[in-house]
């Protein structure tokens, strides 16, 4: 007589509620973390990070040293790679799906400039700088690398902070216009497409601007 | 750059504003519309300006096409250059991971050549980690086992990319190579169950692997797993600046407690091995779907549960259960509960919880989880004995110096105590495991209070656990009259009384105990007469013994006593150069010999004391930086270790340079020594004598100063000092402290009077008496007589009062024969 069968599940604390997951489904796990955070628990927000940046950091280490050949690199690859994998076919609602936008930007943001200062700091250390990457580099303007526009994007913060924050979802998460509306908007903020664009033009020229001066 | 603000912050929002509408005009339009609106505002017509162009600039410029991510990988388009380093010839690039990237190398091992697989990793280390990562790697390269991936290296290669070398295996992914051969359920069970043993392995070694599945265990041709990364995951989790760092994981395979940013323990691996076999047999992952068939659906069950404590104790019991569906016996359904205060333990702990932490933990719940089952009959007697003495010796002697460390010995001892006692309650004829358990009291009392250790401050604990483990230990040696090693025990645990009764200002009791552990040890050393270790116990135990003698000596102002204490001390430096020439380069010999000179360094010291000989003062300056040098060579290859010790001989050849003039020497020796003590005390803020230390070096830094006519400087370090003494319980009634706070507040006084403030100087000097009075101590006499002369000098109104107090007392030490000869004068001049 076999015994009777118990699928593999999980219990996941919600509140004072227990709620029964599958096991493997990890995107169930982040969509709570996501509600709760709403719902004003501030820890959520710990969870949440540390979901998601060790997943950034670990897609962004094999994007950006281009181990993945064949990999096109589309501007907007990792945080949406990272969300189809958390996700799932469902999806989560469009306020997960904007918060989640939000966080991931900010994380890549980190993610990115640290990945900078390293490679900054490993080039002095080698006493030489690498030709070929600095052609790679080669912009109008110059010093409009990682480094320099976080640095300006700190000053740009203290005049226009919403501006800021369109650069932060724009440049270093890559969302479109249409998707940093939606992280916008799931931050409580109302805001049309137009007032995005329009921010991110200024921005740029602003940033531009900086780095230009920066340079000489 | 001209300014300060940039000009694009003027008037915020408005600038806004009128960029946006300047830059929807063509250029004619826009060039009357900046004219309008800036007419009396030329910087911010060149702002806006400035912005205007910068938009053009931004339109060209490629990055605002793109994103950050982009740029960054154009920076990194060339990869970051890994080269032939070191004995390591690199090959072929053989894969990338998240972490980094793989390649295949040869290196060559004294010639014999040996391919390796390096694992580099640019991305996943800063400094700190690197650092980290060499003190930590020593535990997971002594992991051996055929089916673990042995590590074999790491480091940063010269160009600073750290590195891992790895043994390299040649073999494909476990799910792949059971598709590919299609195996049968019971070969891949087979297959499962030597992995499991292999993780129980690793466990037993107290490594967690954390990042477990089916990508992480090749199969070799022949069909041997290979577990690779095992530890990895562990030394790379690191918590990063504001983010609340998680373990490096595979989502899918890891556990609830992982994804909830919870500890992890080796429970964490059971549940990734769970998933690992639901999908080894259905090709799925757990929740696929596909139903499992018979008992092994409650295994996996079991393994999978959500509370890491309900699951399998140990990845030997799943693979047991394994075996046991392989060959069709029923399964163990076991409803343990074991280790669940442990774990609560651990997760009240942040996050960041030291390794070394979670490492011991995992020993514990180890520990206890065998404990728990040999009470219910289900483990060896042996087996719990070998855990609990595993846990005493292998990983309580690993724990290095890290914030906490000394609670998280106590843990171990206090359990491994626990479990050794309940045995040697089970067969108290057992010798063996009473000496075992002797030695677990013999720890407790060290991590409790051992003298000049980092302890928990506990003395009276300590002296508790000491006395049982000397009592088991004194009827082993009653029962084998040579045994060594119970002798050898005793006399260190005599020593460690001694040291305490030191403590407690009872030289009598003090050098008593020494004298015993001098003679337990030097038995030892004549049953075993070719042992340097012997010999070196023999040798410590005299320099004890010497100290007590000193000690009484000065107390006593008795030079017989002081005598006695220099000649065992020259011995003992003669032994110790001995065993030093015969082995130049042993750090053990070097740190004897130099404890030698310092305890001759000592004796000369109350020698000048007592005589005013300067001859002595100089030969003690001498023996103490003698001392230093030593340690300084000897122990360079271990200078963590040797912090204290280190920070300790600054401090006392500064007071040597000090007694023998050398005031700018004394002040830089103890400036050292101090900026040691305070790095040492902020590592571990639990550890009781590290704050003690550190008063120590502000004494020596005030002493220093004041010589040198730096006084006000001075009195900050003294004031220090003294708040620091009177904030350590216990140490008020030792004649060393008490001395040493009259003899500051002699200084200070003396400072006060100099800059005029003599209110506050006879304030101090009354300090001082109060502090003297009542002791019968020759050398409590012979202060408070000093301090009544001073205050005669600084109160001159009362000054004949003053004055024949001490004269009175001058009197009565030369009548007990205790007046130290260099205040022989003082008597003819106060008689007069």
């Amino acid at each position: 007589m076999l015994p009777a069968r118990n699928p593999p599940y999980r219990r996941v604390n919600i509140g004072r509620l227990k709620v029964t997951v599958a096991a493997s489904d990890t995107p169930g796990v982040i969509t709570q973390w996501l509600v709760r955070w709403r719902e004003g628990d501030e820890r959520a927000l710990d969870h949440i990070t540390a979901l998601v940046y060790a997943e950034l950091r670990r897609l962004a280490g094999s994007l950006v040293y281009g181990e993945r050949p064949g990999h096109t690199l589309q501007p907007t690859a990792l945080v949406h790679e990272l969300y189809t994998h958390l996700a799932g076919a469902r999806g989560f609602d469009w306020q997960c799906r904007g918060q989640f936008f939000g966080i991931a930007s900010r994380l890549m943001r980190q993610i990115l400039v640290d990945y900078a200062r390293k490679r900054a700091a490993h080039k002095r250390g080698r006493l030489q700088l690498d030709p070929l990457s600095d052609k790679a580099l080669h912009v109008p303007g110059r010093g409009a690398d990682v480094l320099n526009v976080n640095v300006a994007l700190n000053r740009l913060e203290k005049a226009h902070p919403r501006q800021a924050m369109v650069v932060e979802m724009r440049f270093f998460g890559g969302l479109t216009a249409e998707e940093t509306v939606e992280a916008i908007r799931a931050s409580g903020e109302e805001i049309s497409l137009r007032t995005v664009e329009r921010d991110w033009r200024f921005s740029r020229a602003w940033l531009q601007n900086e780095l230009g001066n920066s340079a000489h | 750059m001209s300014w300060e603000i940039p000009r694009t912050d003027l008037a915020g929002g408005r600038l806004r504003e009128l960029f946006e509408a300047a830059s929807e005009r063509p250029g004619e339009e826009r060039s009357r519309f900046l004219d309008e609106v800036c007419a009396h505002d030329p910087d911010l017509r060149r702002a806006l300006a400035d912005l205007l162009k910068a938009d053009e600039e931004a339109e060209s410029n490629p990055i605002w096409k793109q994103s950050a991510l982009h740029a960054a990988a154009l920076a990194g388009e060339q990869p970051v250059p890994f080269e032939n380093f070191g004995p390591y010839r690199i090959l072929q690039r053989i894969g990338a991971g998240g972490m980094g990237v793989v390649y295949l190398a040869e290196g060559d091992y004294d010639g014999v050549r040996k391919r390796v697989a390096i694992k580099a990793m640019p991305f996943a280390f800063d400094d700190e980690m690197v650092r980290r990562f060499r003190q930590e790697r020593r535990i997971v390269a002594s992991l051996e086992h055929p089916n673990i991936a042995r590590m074999l290296d790491a480091g940063t290669t010269p160009a600073g990319i750290p590195y891992l070398v790895m043994e390299y295996v040649d073999g494909i992914p476990l799910n792949r190579y059971a598709s590919e051969r299609e195996l049968s359920r019971d070969a891949r069970l087979n297959l499962f169950r030597t992995i499991c043993l292999a993780v129980a392995c690793a466990h037993r070694n107290l490594i967690v692997h954390r990042d477990l599945k089916p990508g992480n265990i090749l199969i070799t041709d022949d069909g041997v797993p290979k577990l690779l990364d095992f530890g990895i995951a562990r030394l790379l989790d690191e918590p990063r600046r504001d983010v609340t760092g998680v373990p490096l994981m595979t989502p899918g395979y890891a556990s609830p407690e992982q994804l909830e940013g919870k500890s992890v323990t080796t429970a964490s691996d059971i549940y990734s091995l769970g998933v690992i076999l639901v999908e080894l047999l259905t090709g799925e992952k757990p929740g696929g779907g596909k139903p499992l068939a018979g008992d092994i659906d409650n295994v996996v069950s079991m393994a999978l549960r959500q509370e890491p404590e309900r699951r399998y104790s140990s990845a030997a019991d799943f693979a047991e259960d394994v075996r046991r569906v392989i060959e069709r016996y029923p399964v163990i359904a076991r409803h343990d509960t074991v280790g669940y205060r442990l774990r609560k333990f651990v997760s009240r702990r942040p996050v960041e919880v030291t390794i070394m932490l979670a490492l011991t933990i995992a020993a514990i719940v180890t520990g206890a989880a065998a404990f728990e089952q040999y009470r219910s009959a289900n483990r060896h007697f042996d087996e719990v004995r070998a855990i609990a003495n595993s846990s005493l010796f292998d990983i309580y002697d690993s724990i290095g110096d890290f914030p906490g460390a000394t609670r998280t010995r106590l843990l171990i001892a206090s359990r491994a105590q626990q479990y050794l006692d309940a045995l040697a309650h089970d067969r108290s004829s057992d010798l063996a495991l009473r000496r075992e358990l002797a030695t677990a009291y013999l720890r407790l009392g060290d991590i409790l209070g051992r003298p000049s250790w980092p302890n928990l401050g506990d003395n009276a604990g300590a002296l508790a656990n000491y006395r049982k483990s000397q009592a088991l230990l004194e009827g082993i040696a009653a029962a084998r009259r040579n045994d060594a090693a119970s002798l050898r025990d005793l006399g260190e645990i005599y020593g460690r009384e001694g040291r305490m009764a030191i403590r407690r200002n009872s030289l009598d009791e003090a050098l008593a105990a020494d004298d015993r552990s001098r003679e337990m040890l030097e038995r030892v050393a004549a049953l075993q007469p070719g042992s340097r270790e012997a010999r070196t116990a023999a040798i410590d135990a005299s320099l004890d013994t010497a100290l007590a003698h000193l000690e009484l000596g000065e107390e006593r102002v008795d030079l017989k006593h002081v005598a006695a204490g220099e000649s065992l001390s020259e011995r003992a430096k003669s032994g110790a150069g001995e065993l030093l020439r015969q082995d130049p380069s042993s750090e053990r010999f070097g740190l004897l010999k130099a404890k030698a000179c310092e305890y001759l360094a000592f004796a000369e010291n109350v020698m000048a004391k007592l005589s005013g000989s300067s001859e002595y003062q100089l030969r003690a300056a001498r023996n103490f930086q003698e001392r230093l040098d030593l340690e300084l060579s000897c122990c360079s290859r271990n200078a963590d270790k040797y912090r204290r010790t280190f920070a300790d001989a600054y401090v006392e050849a500064s007071t040597g340079w000090r007694g023998a003039g050398d005031f700018p020497r004394a002040e830089v020796a103890a400036r050292e020594g101090l900026r040691r003590f305070e790095q040492i005390a902020a590592a571990d803020p639990t550890n009781r004598e590290a704050a003690f230390d550190v008063v120590t070096g502000d004494l020596a830094v005030g002493y220093a100063l004041a010589s040198r006519q730096k006084g006000a400087e001075a009195m900050v370090h003294f004031t220090k000092f003294l708040d620091g003494e009177k904030q350590t319980p216990g140490v008020q009634q030792d004649r060393a402290t008490i001395e040493a706070m009259v003899e500051v507040r002699g200084e200070m006084a003396a400072f006060l009077l100099k800059s005029g403030r003599k209110h506050d100087a006879i304030q101090l000097y009354w300090e001082n008496i109060g502090a003297l009075q009542g002791s019968a101590k020759p050398s409590a006499m012979v202060s408070l007589a000093l301090n009544y002369e001073l205050l005669a000098s600084a109160d001159l109104s009362h000054a004949a009062r003053y004055n024949s107090k001490a004269s009175e007392l001058w009197v009565q030490l030369r009548d007990s024969h205790r007046l130290p000869p260099r205040y022989a004068g003082k008597v003819y001049s106060s008689a007069r």
